[in-house]
């Protein structure tokens, strides 16, 4: 019985080569598999953003605004590379949790990923030109202090002290679900493109959460920057992913079609939020499972 | 000797018994002090070394040496880290280990264990430590716990949450960073004058609990310093967390959101006078919502940008305002509080001493005089507590009149903690009587008219069914039994702890 088969140890070997990062599991009785993804095309995806408040200038003129940035759905998986049985190699590695419960593919499938501060950041001098994320707005004021009239010059360059976004989610501490600001960025440098659009250039610090980007929520976004009197204030909108939602439904269609690859995507993702989200600690030299792989 | 032989004393001595304390024998001493200060009884062992000491008249010098042993125990700094954690209403260690059924995950466990604020409040009894620490502390104990953030998708831990402050975090903390960190933690310390950082009230545990939104401001988390350093609940008076989370996650949902923000704020900006167009909510918000822009610049992490605010609230008819540069200096205005002195002396009292004695207000204030002389240092001022003659005097059982005045106080407490800040246009000085100060008003005449005026407020006559308090903006509604007591109470004259009628029914 294959499910009886329990506490299979293995080890997650990763190497850089030249064509990107190559990670092998390789189990104690020999067997090898190797991680291949799958891509979508690069897409570019408007959020919807509409100021529901702001405490920074006095006249609530309603702004709406977009976040756009890149996305591409990506999948991973394990192929067999050594294995006794010929008939299994060039499958994918199946996770066989045992106790009745049904195979499980051993990392997430068609993960959703945009391009946003972490990827620029986690890529250092690979920086992604042109890929960076865009805001737009129709009124600038509640992030420049600069009225909007015929005209008006906004500065070239500015930071948002704090950048969060809520999702409803319980914590440890209490287990019940509520609207919190799990995510976002601190000092979010914006350089100006043209008359009604910035661009997203970096960060100094971010926090992505379980593994969806620092500046995307599917709740309110709220932004602190500072007044007129150079004071902090703070501008929430209300975020819309309808459009991208299809979008990346369109591209999860997509890659259904694409062959697996080793090698380097543009946006080098690594595996870790995947493995982890099946309870394997990549940083673990070995790990052991209750369960069996197939 | 079961400390449940006392309840017979306390039959017979009742209700004569507050006077003339009787105090108990060295081998309950030595229990009470075990079971108080470590959470188990003596070992056999050391009833046997008590039975010599007092043989040879060593008795009180062997209970002081012993007293010093318990609080040196690990057991100590453990109970202190719960009952913070009760206070701060946290899930606390104990159920955590199961007692209260179910056992936690390995998650939740490493969670709770490996964290700054869990080291924090084990480090008040186990060093020692100034009580001002939990707000003004400038050094953590910092744990990775990596797995968190990522599978339980709580977002950051204690390394994500400081790494704006301390950059080489970094690379250990954020969720997609490839490379882990192999330490196990890491000690940090700012400087004594950072604003940014303010002990227990900057660490993830805490603002993971007490999280924000746009919407909410940060008041949940202003509110909750408020109720834990400055005895100030803005929303009901509720004493921990255990087995009561139903009710305090009703109490921590928003309320009545008919106004606008933009009306809060005209009016918080007016805030010197509290005589603003909505002054219901005002009441509160002038607390909370100068405190909460301390918190501004850190919804999901520490910001290594400080958010000034303010600390301000009211003292009697005046109004207390400290104009801080960011959340550190906010703590350190607090601990300058005599509000926060006298808050702190009544939690060291209800762990230390329970709900058998009642701690008056000459009392408290000797205590905190102590509580500074000793530079509230939490075992040095334990062990003041153990040496006041009410610890050793016996438990006695409160008579039926006491429990039903007791429950009436408790819910009229939450009237109370609200109109303590209100303006009430209906009297010549705005002001209100607090109505668990007996008779309302200070005499009889005054107590009738007041339960009149309360029994009208709240419907009683109708069994509750449209009152105008608590108003549509509170945060809580009566139930139907704190209706039920009231009308009783009120129906049967209204009597105060000793049984006697206080109003004609
Ligand atoms: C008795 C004290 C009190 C009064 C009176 C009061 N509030 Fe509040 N308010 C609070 C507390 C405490 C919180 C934070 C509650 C929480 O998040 O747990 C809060 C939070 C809020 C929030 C944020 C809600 C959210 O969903 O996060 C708004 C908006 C608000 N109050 C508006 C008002 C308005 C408008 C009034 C008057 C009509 C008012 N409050 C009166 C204590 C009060
Ligand atoms: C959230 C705040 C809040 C809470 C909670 C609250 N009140 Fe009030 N109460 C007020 C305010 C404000 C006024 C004054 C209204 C005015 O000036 O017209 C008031 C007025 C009153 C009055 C009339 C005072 C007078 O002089 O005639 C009574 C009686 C009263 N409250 C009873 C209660 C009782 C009983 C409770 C608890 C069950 C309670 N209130 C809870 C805010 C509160």
């Amino acid at each position: 019985m294959a499910g009886a088969q329990t506490n299979q140890r293995f080890k997650v070997l990763k190497s850089a080569e030249p064509t990107g990062t190559v990670i092998v599991m390789s189990f104690e009785d020999g067997r090898e598999a190797r991680y291949l993804q799958r891509r979508s095309q690069m897409r570019w995806s408007a959020m919807q953003m509409d100021l529901t408040e702001t405490l920074c200038v006095s006249s609530q003129a309603a702004a709406r605004c977009e976040l756009t940035l890149p996305l591409v759905v990506a999948d991973g998986l394990f192929i067999w590379t050594k294995h006794p049985e010929a008939s299994r190699l060039g499958q994918e590695v199946m996770y066989l949790p045992g106790g009745g419960q049904p195979k499980q593919h051993l990392v997430e499938q068609q993960g959703v990923h945009f391009v946003s501060i972490e990827e620029q950041q986690r890529l250092g001098s690979r920086t992604l030109a042109g890929l960076k994320g865009r805001l737009s707005c129709d009124k600038f004021e509640w992030l420049t202090n600069v009225p909007n009239v015929p005209g008006r010059v906004l500065p070239t360059a500015l930071s948002v002290a704090s950048w969060s976004g809520e999702t409803n989610t319980s914590t440890l501490e209490t287990n019940v679900a509520e609207n919190q600001a799990v995510n976002g960025g601190f000092d979010v440098q914006l350089s100006i493109l043209n008359g009604n659009t910035y661009q997203i250039d970096n960060a100094t610090y971010y926090t992505a959460f379980a593994g969806s980007p620092a500046l995307v929520s599917q709740g309110p976004a709220t932004l602190v920057t500072h007044d007129k009197q150079g004071e902090l204030c703070q501008t929430t909108f209300n975020m819309s992913l309808g459009k991208t939602t299809q979008i990346i439904n369109e591209l999860r269609e997509e890659i259904k079609n694409v062959t697996p690859v080793q090698g380097p995507f543009p946006i080098d993702i690594l595996t870790r939020i995947e493995f982890s989200m099946k309870g394997i600690a990549t940083n673990a030299e070995s790990a052991t499972f209750a369960g069996a792989f197939e | 000797m079961k400390p449940l032989l006392m309840v017979g004393w306390a039959l017979s001595f009742g209700l004569i018994f507050q006077a003339k304390a009787e105090t108990i024998g060295d081998f309950a001493k030595l229990n009470r002090l075990s079971q108080v200060i470590r959470g188990h009884g003596p070992t056999q062992g050391e009833r046997a070394e008590l039975e010599t000491a007092l043989r040879l008249g060593n008795g009180a010098r062997f209970l002081e040496t012993k007293t010093d042993q318990y609080l040196a125990s690990d057991q100590h700094a453990f109970k202190m880290r719960v009952r913070l954690e009760e206070l701060f209403r946290l899930k606390t260690a104990a159920r955590l280990l199961g007692r209260e059924g179910g056992s936690p995950s390995l998650f939740e466990s490493e969670y709770h264990e490996k964290n700054a604020l869990t080291y924090l409040f084990t480090e008040m009894g186990r060093q020692n430590r100034s009580w001002d620490d939990l707000l003004i502390a400038k050094d953590y104990r910092l744990f990775p716990s990596e797995r968190f953030a990522v599978i339980q998708g709580i977002g950051v831990n204690d390394y994500g949450f400081m790494a704006a402050l301390i950059p080489d975090l970094k690379s250990l903390s954020g969720t997609y960073s490839s490379e882990l960190s192999n330490e196990t933690h890491r000690d940090v310390r700012f400087s004594g004058n950072d604003p940014r950082v303010a002990g227990a009230i900057t660490t993830s545990r805490f603002m993971t609990r007490f999280v924000t939104t746009g919407l909410n401001k940060n008041r949940k988390r202003a509110a909750e310093v408020f109720r834990v350093f400055l005895c100030d609940s803005m929303s009901a008076a509720i004493p921990s967390t255990e087995g009561k989370d139903d009710q305090i996650f009703d109490l921590m949902l928003p309320h009545d959101q008919s106004m606008t923000e933009n009306e809060i704020r005209t009016m918080a900006q007016q805030s010197d006078s509290l005589h603003g167009s909505r002054p219901d909510c005002n009441a509160c918000h002038f607390k909370l919502d100068p405190m909460g822009r301390t918190f501004l610049t850190s919804p999901f992490a520490l910001s290594a940008q400080a958010s000034p605010g303010a600390l301000s609230f009211k003292r009697g008819q005046q109004i207390v305002k400290v104009p801080v540069k960011g959340i550190g200096e906010l703590g350190a205005a607090i601990t300058q509080q005599p509000e926060y002195v006298s808050c702190q002396v009544d939690h060291f009292w209800s762990w230390f001493m329970g709900s058998r004695h009642k701690l008056s207000d000459a009392r408290r204030a000797q205590l905190s005089a102590e509580f500074d002389r000793v530079g509230r240092r939490t075992n040095d001022f334990i062990k003041i507590l153990l040496k006041q003659p009410e610890f050793f005097e016996l438990g006695r059982l409160m008579s039926e009149a006491e429990i039903r005045a007791q429950h009436v106080k408790t819910f009229l407490k939450k009237c109370q903690d609200c109109h303590k800040d209100q303006y009430n246009s209906n009297s010549d000085d705005g002001s209100f009587p607090d109505f668990t100060k007996w008779p309302i008003g200070g005499s009889a005449d005054e107590m009738a008219r007041w339960t009149r005026k309360i029994s009208r407020a709240m419907d009683l006559a109708h069994d509750g069914e449209s009152p105008v308090m608590p108003p549509r903006t509170a945060p809580w509604r009566t139930s139907l039994r704190e209706v039920n007591l009231l009308k009783s109470w009120i129906a049967d004259g209204a009597p105060d702890e000793t049984g006697r009628r206080t109003v004609a029914p």
